[in-house]
């Protein structure tokens, strides 16, 4: 049975004067996925977000939230309901707690008594801000502020969340924590579509990858089957001793495509097309033929070099 | 108790509670109560300091200045402080109001919060309706803890109570109508509170000049049971509305007066609610915009109708040429769409319609739809106008002069003018919004009152006297000025030339809307 789409576009066209943002798009995004939208700055991504999250109309097309029309000139209280998106900016209130902030919010999206208070803390709990519940978001830092937008947006458990450039901005610990989240909120079962246009930020979550170019999308799939179409599997191997009867060994091996080793180390990097069992072999193969290894690290091609294979460049 | 009543408004109207949370801290609320006990203080301090005393026992409240002791008029006093009061207390109310609205709403557009607010699915009557409640409720508290004070002024100027609290609804009601225009404006690029505030002492003003009138009065009718019918007499304001004497006694007046404030306030709110939900949309439908216009020319035509006498003709006169032409230019900022929903209508309309449906399609969009182009919403808006207004020019007795029979259809002739010049205005206008400059509304404005003005300038300065030649104030936004002398030749010349014009700019808006329809590729091919 086919699974059912959270999100599906046809058509959808969004033109700002001579420019069209997003161009003729069909989107379909299934329940429960993470979808991660690529693109450089300029390529539609925002306006694609901000047309699915009825904060923009759009020229022509339709959008279907979970299977239901989003209507043209209708406040649409229902979809709104199932939505929730964070926008690259997000202005707040500095003179409210964190705590009634969240309150408020709730409050615009129906969340009654006790209900209510159990989400909060649930949120609270959740963007981990509990221990600033009562402080005054002026006092909040940005991570802390980003992440009480994310907050914001989940209080009412959308469906479909829409974060825009969520991470951008942020330092390395601050992306770590909301990463965190996101990958909770993924277990909740949430559908998320993400936009980013750094590809690190989206590939340890993503299950879909579109990839979005002057308004068109000119890429959408899984990322297993980019990974199984486009992605070489790597095996690091490191040694004791010196790496050319390393080197003379592999050249036996079957599976193996090319090697390089790797400058002032005692590392190869073994491109490798074999499975997991053709691996188990090359490893034994390695261990019997008495060669001191220290280390048999198998990986994968990175999203950004597989980017790159289909001819893409990120703006950043 | 207090929790319970908050979780209770919470869960009614949560703007409202996020309003009352962001102010009611105790330093504001200490602040607050203590201004306003102390600003009574002082304004009895200030009356208390007007007494007569031994020393000098003369002025207002002595009752016989040669007696002794001196005997105090205590009533007047207490009625100079009631009367003082029922001008601060509204005022500020008022003005306070409308200017905590405009900062807080233009401020929350700035710093773009309500977008958020606009993506959950709260109504934004709600919304709008907790900002009326919650933003001024400091100035609320205020002019609460004056009320105690007003009252026992007011019993000791023996004001009867039902009186008073009568005169408090209908404050109430000016004052929210008055809130929910000043929420309407910067939904629609107004920020200035100040200004906003100022713009509303000319309504306030007068407004409370005339309710402290019939305040007045009313105190008067406690007495004499006439005095209401000898005001009404005396001042020939004897108000009838379709033959209803509105003004037969204070509780018809404040009735009629709420009445159509209260219709008044219904109209806005459904234009803010309609803005709030979509900023880009146009300020009214174009269905909103007839029934707009059928309502205040029902209202105008009630005043005047039957005319009672030549002064009440004149009224209606003056609502013709005055007042309903200012309003149908307004009706043109309320309904012409901006460059991206024209071009957006233009361009992707055509994909919704079959073609042999496309001409009707076309005059059901251009008299219904959002986003299609004003013209003929404007022109339905001048047809209703006219014919609702036709049967009483026609009962009307306009004489201009003493040499000509009644000239009532000069009357409709000139009408049909203004409606043409209108119709030029609103065909300027989305000319003007379909480009792409800055500040389109601004330039839109100011080239319509260029058109309005400029014929007025240069008839005064070459001194053209409208009995030689009518012709330009035909064309002109005052073509009354020559009724007089107007002859059937000049109004047709005036129409043909007015509709020539029309035509063209037309055409012009017709070409400029294909242009800005046709698909990218086109453009690129024809090297645009």
């Amino acid at each position: 049975m086919a699974k059912e789409l959270a999100i599906e576009t046809r058509g959808l066209t969004k033109q700002f004067d001579r420019h069209i943002a997003v161009h003729d798009l069909d989107l379909q995004v299934a329940a429960g996925e993470v979808y991660g939208l690529i693109g450089p700055n300029g390529a539609g991504k925002t306006t694609l977000l901000q047309m699915l999250a009825t904060a923009e109309e759009p020229s022509t097309g339709e959008i279907y939230i979970h299977g239901e029309r989003l209507l043209r000139d209708r406040t649409n209280p229902t979809l709104k309901q199932y939505i929730g998106y964070l926008p690259d900016d997000f202005p707040l209130y500095d003179d409210l707690t964190v705590e009634d902030y969240l309150d408020y919010f709730a409050g615009l999206y129906y969340l009654r008594e006790p209900k209510r208070s159990q989400r909060i803390y649930e949120v609270l709990e959740l963007v981990d801000l509990t221990h600033k519940r009562h402080s005054l978001i002026a006092t909040l830092s940005r991570g802390m502020k980003q992440r009480l937008s994310l907050g914001r947006t989940v209080i009412h458990q959308p469906l479909l969340l829409l974060l825009d450039e969520p991470v951008s901005g942020l330092d390395p610990i601050a992306r770590q924590q909301f990463r965190d989240i996101i990958k909770t909120l993924r277990e909740a079962g949430m559908t998320i579509l993400i936009s980013s246009h750094v590809l690190s930020d989206l590939e340890d979550f993503c299950t879909s990858i579109g990839i979005m170019e002057l308004g068109y999308l000119v890429e959408s799939t899984s990322l297993a089957e980019l990974y199984q179409r486009l992605s070489n599997q790597q095996i690091f191997i490191s040694t004791l001793g010196p790496v050319n009867p390393l080197v003379t060994h592999l050249k036996n091996c079957a599976n193996i495509e090319e090697w390089e080793v790797i400058p002032e180390t005692q590392q190869i990097r073994v491109q490798f097309t074999g499975d997991l069992e053709t691996q188990a072999l090359l490893l034994r193969s390695l261990i019997d033929a008495g060669l001191p290894i220290t280390q048999f690290y198998p990986t994968q091609e990175n999203l950004e070099s597989i980017f790159l294979k289909l001819g893409h460049k990120q703006a950043s | 108790m207090i929790p319970n009543l908050m979780a209770s408004v919470a869960n009614w109207n949560p703007q409202l509670i996020r309003e009352l949370k962001g102010r009611l801290k105790p330093r504001n609320i200490t602040l607050v109560s203590s201004v306003s006990l102390l600003s009574q203080a002082l304004l009895i301090f200030f009356f208390y300091a007007q007494l007569p005393t031994e020393k000098s026992p003369y002025g207002r409240y002595v009752l016989d200045s040669k007696q002794l002791p001196i005997v105090i008029e205590w009533q007047t006093w207490w009625n100079d402080i009631f009367m003082t009061l029922n001008w601060i207390l509204p005022m500020a109310l008022m003005l306070g109001g409308v200017y905590m609205l405009i900062q807080d709403l233009a401020l929350e557009e700035k710093r773009g919060t309500l977008n958020f607010i606009r993506l959950s699915p709260q109504p934004g009557r709600d919304i709008l309706a907790g900002k009326l409640m919650g933003v001024p409720i400091l100035l609320y508290l205020g002019l609460s803890l004056a009320l105690p004070l007003q009252i026992v002024v007011a019993i000791n100027a023996q004001i009867p109570m039902g009186l008073l609290l009568l005169q408090y609804g209908v404050f109430a009601i000016v004052a929210m109508s008055l809130f929910s225009l000043s929420l309407l404006l910067p939904l629609v690029g107004f920020a200035a509170g100040w200004l906003g505030a100022l713009i509303a002492v000319f309504i306030v003003f007068p407004s409370l000049q005339f309710f402290q009138l019939i305040f007045g009065v009313a105190r008067l009718a406690n007495d004499n049971p006439n005095a209401w019918q000898d005001f009404n007499n005396r001042w020939d304001l004897w108000i009838k509305w379709f033959n209803i004497p509105v003004s037969y006694n204070i509780a018809a007046w404040y009735g009629f007066m709420s009445l159509s404030l209260v219709i008044l306030m219904v109209g806005t709110w459904q234009v803010l609610n309609r803005r709030f939900s979509d900023p880009a949309t146009t300020l009214l439908s174009k269905k909103q915009s007839y029934l707009a216009v059928f309502s205040l020319n029902i209202f105008l035509l009630g005043f005047v109708t039957p005319i009672r006498s030549t002064s009440w003709q004149d009224l209606g006169t003056f609502f013709l040429y005055g007042l309903i032409p200012w309003c149908l230019l307004l009706a043109i900022a309320a309904l012409s769409p901006q460059r991206q929903p024209l071009q957006d209508w233009a361009r992707y309309r055509r994909e919704s319609t079959r073609n042999h449906l496309k001409n009707r399609q076309l005059f059901q969009d251009l008299l219904w739809a959002e986003k299609s182009p004003n013209m003929l919403a404007i022109f339905a808006n001048i047809m209703i106008t006219i014919v609702l207004w036709t049967p009483w020019i026609l009962t009307a007795k306009f004489k201009f002069n003493s040499y000509q029979s009644h000239q009532n259809w000069q009357v409709i002739f000139s009408l049909v003018l203004l409606g043409g010049l209108i119709l030029i205005c609103a065909t300027v206008a989305q000319l003007i919004l379909l480009n792409k400059i800055i500040k389109p509304q601004l330039w839109a404005g100011g080239i319509i009152l260029a058109i309005l003005v400029f014929p007025f300038i240069s008839i005064v300065l070459m001194a053209i006297e409208p009995h030689q030649y009518p012709l330009p104030f035909l064309l002109s936004f005052m073509p009354w000025a020559t009724l007089e002398s107007a002859q059937f030749i000049d109004f047709f010349l005036a129409i043909a030339i007015q509709w020539t014009g029309l035509f063209l700019l037309n055409v012009k808006l017709h070409k400029n809307l294909l242009k800005a329809g046709e698909s990218q590729s086109k453009a690129l091919l024809t090297n645009r």
